[in-house]
């Protein structure tokens, strides 16, 4: 009978034991070094180059950069808009003294970008920005 | 303003785009559909206000990104290498002084700076997880399945599992997200348009391996049920390849203004196939209804425009249902042709997948035609639009006058008489039956 409730107690005491271990291993995080560093794959996928883009500008000075507003017709944003370009244009003027400015111009969402891109390119601008809404 | 951006670039002009976030995906159709994977650009914060002193905060953020975008822009996270646009690291490394920390910031990362997820916590695509992925496919890692997204991504068998393991998928589904993925890059993008809604895909999978890994085919058979993993991880697994593999590092959405009708991009279900035990000769299974052995694993897709549940309806008024989709009547006659209604038969619930209704088949046999075949007949023959909403809807001009019919609306006009109604697809065979759902 003692055998028997030795036998019982050290089952128990064994199986506390492996549970506190197991326990133990469980809490412990993966990494409780002083750095754990996680390397991961890229998700994304290749893609063909289909067109070059256009070469980026040494500086803005001397060039002609283009500045247009795009304006939806619910646009609650056309006040603020033209604030914007002004800001911008002003920073412009600062940074690169000899940049000619075509201020802002709008073009209405309304109306084909294929139509909205040609006016533009016809004012022979070195580079232009175009926002916002739409 | 994608396209005035991209012809810009195309003309030799340097462009710098500012625009409001909510209308990203959008613009990036624009931008992708004529040639170029990304393009220089701020998105405004929506929340700016709408006052001149607003537009000053603004301004004085952009400026600086404005000036780079037009004297040094490069794509972030995409780099040229001969005639392919790769990513600019194949590998990201994040490190902290324990695992969790490490993991938040490759979550933060991922989620919040390259939009790459779905916004729910990602598991880490580590090499040894991919590989475990790749090791349940014979296919190589490089093997591409098509091109496909604005850009024409290259949709490898690895760049899925990259996907797919940060889905969460367990490598067991790694061939029926394979299969589905090769399904969806077979149909050209245009026809899943990023601008003002997508199809959703629905991902049907068939024969044993429907079992083996345990794809639900029963209750909540269209939503989330913790007893079936499989479902949810494949379409997020789906989701992610969809948005991530063409996104140019964006996490670009395949639709816009409405977005799917799934959370996830895409739905999975498996079909009842112990219907046809029950019903008998007749209710076959899909893929044996397509011709493939009954043995044999396969996944169809099918994309959905529209899903009209119903829990009230019978047999004759569910045609009745479907919609006249006058956003999208086929353009050619062959698009007619190849028009699909889907009709998902849900065990003790009605509902239907793209259009129609129809009941549960065991009340099916009150009625007199008890297969899937004669089902799809008395669709065909139900779902007729009236020829005068017909009129109202497709051939009268804004001004009350009336508009001849032209392409494929006129081919099968001609097929009718003035006052028959109108079928909402070719025939019979237009009408897919599936089982699913129910206990």
């Amino acid at each position: 009978m003692q055998r028997k409730t030795f036998m019982l107690v050290l089952l128990i005491a064994l199986c506390a034991l492996g549970f506190a271990s197991f326990a133990t291993v469980q809490a412990a995080p993966p990494d409780q070094a002083a750095s754990v560093s996680l390397t991961v794959l890229n998700p994304q996928g290749n893609i063909p180059v289909v067109n070059k883009f256009a070469p980026r500008l040494s500086t803005l000075d001397g060039k002609k950069v283009g500045l247009w507003l795009m304006l939806p017709s619910t646009f609650e944003f056309q006040p603020a808009g033209f604030a914007f370009y002004d800001e911008i244009a002003a920073m412009m003027k600062k940074q690169f003294p000899n940049v000619t400015l075509v201020m802002p111009k709008e073009f209405s969402s309304n109306a084909p970008e294929v139509t909205s891109a040609k006016v533009i390119t016809e004012t022979k601008v070195d580079a232009a920005v175009i926002g916002i809404g739409g | 303003m994608g396209t005035i951006a991209a012809t810009l670039e195309k003309a030799g002009v340097p462009v710098f785009v500012i625009q409001n976030d909510r209308y990203e995906d959008r613009m990036m159709a624009g931008v992708q559909q004529n040639g170029y994977p990304d393009i220089a650009r701020y998105m405004a914060n929506e929340n700016l206000e709408y006052t001149a002193e607003g537009g000053k905060k603004l301004a004085s953020i952009v400026y600086p990104l404005l000036v780079d975008g037009l004297t040094k822009w490069q794509p972030q996270y995409l780099k040229q290498d001969g005639n392919t646009w790769v990513p600019t690291s194949s590998t990201f490394t994040y490190s902290g002084a324990t695992y969790d920390e490490a993991l938040a910031k490759f979550n933060a990362a991922y989620l919040n700076d390259m939009f790459w997820g779905d916004g729910l916590p990602l598991t880490p695509p580590t090499r040894e997880k991919v590989d475990a992925m790749l090791a349940a496919t014979p296919l190589t890692p490089t093997f591409s399945l098509g091109k496909w997204g604005g850009p024409n991504a290259d949709f490898t068998v690895e760049k899925i599992a990259v996907n797919a393991v940060m889905a969460g998928a367990k490598p067991q589904y790694f061939p029926v997200i394979l299969a589905a993925m090769q399904s969806l890059t077979s149909v050209s993008w245009q026809n899943q348009t990023w601008v003002v809604r997508s199809p959703t895909p629905l991902i049907i999978v068939n024969g044993p391996i429907a079992q083996q890994i345990k794809v639900n085919s029963g209750a909540d058979v269209l939503g989330a049920n913790p007893k079936y993993p499989a479902n949810s991880s494949i379409a997020r697994a789906v989701h992610l390849a969809m948005v991530n593999i063409g996104g140019s590092g964006r996490g670009l959405q395949p639709s816009h203004l409405a977005g799917p009708m799934g959370g996830l991009e895409a739905l999975v279900i498996a079909e009842a196939e112990d219907v046809e035990a029950l019903m008998g000769k007749g209710w076959e299974p899909l893929h044996v209804q397509l011709g493939k052995p009954a043995g044999e694993s396969f996944v169809s897709v099918m994309g959905i425009n529209s899903f009209a549940p119903d829990v009230s309806s019978n047999i004759t008024t569910t045609a009745h249902y479907i919609a006249p989709d006058s956003a999208h009547w086929p353009s050619t006659v062959e698009a007619f042709q190849k028009r699909t209604v889907g009709v998902l038969l849900i065990n003790e619930l009605w509902a239907s997948i793209s259009s129609g209704l129809i009941p549960d088949p065991r009340s099916l046999a009150k009625i007199h035609t008890p297969t899937k075949a004669a089902m799809s007949k008395f669709m065909y023959e139900q779902a007729r639009i009236p020829r005068s909403e017909f009129n109202a809807l497709f051939l009268t001009n804004p001004d009350g006058t009336a508009k001849a019919a032209t392409g494929a609306m006129a081919e099968v006009l001609k097929t009718l008489k003035d006052t028959d109604p109108v079928p909402v697809a070719a025939g019979p065979n237009n009408f897919l039956v599936l089982v699913a759902g129910g206990h």
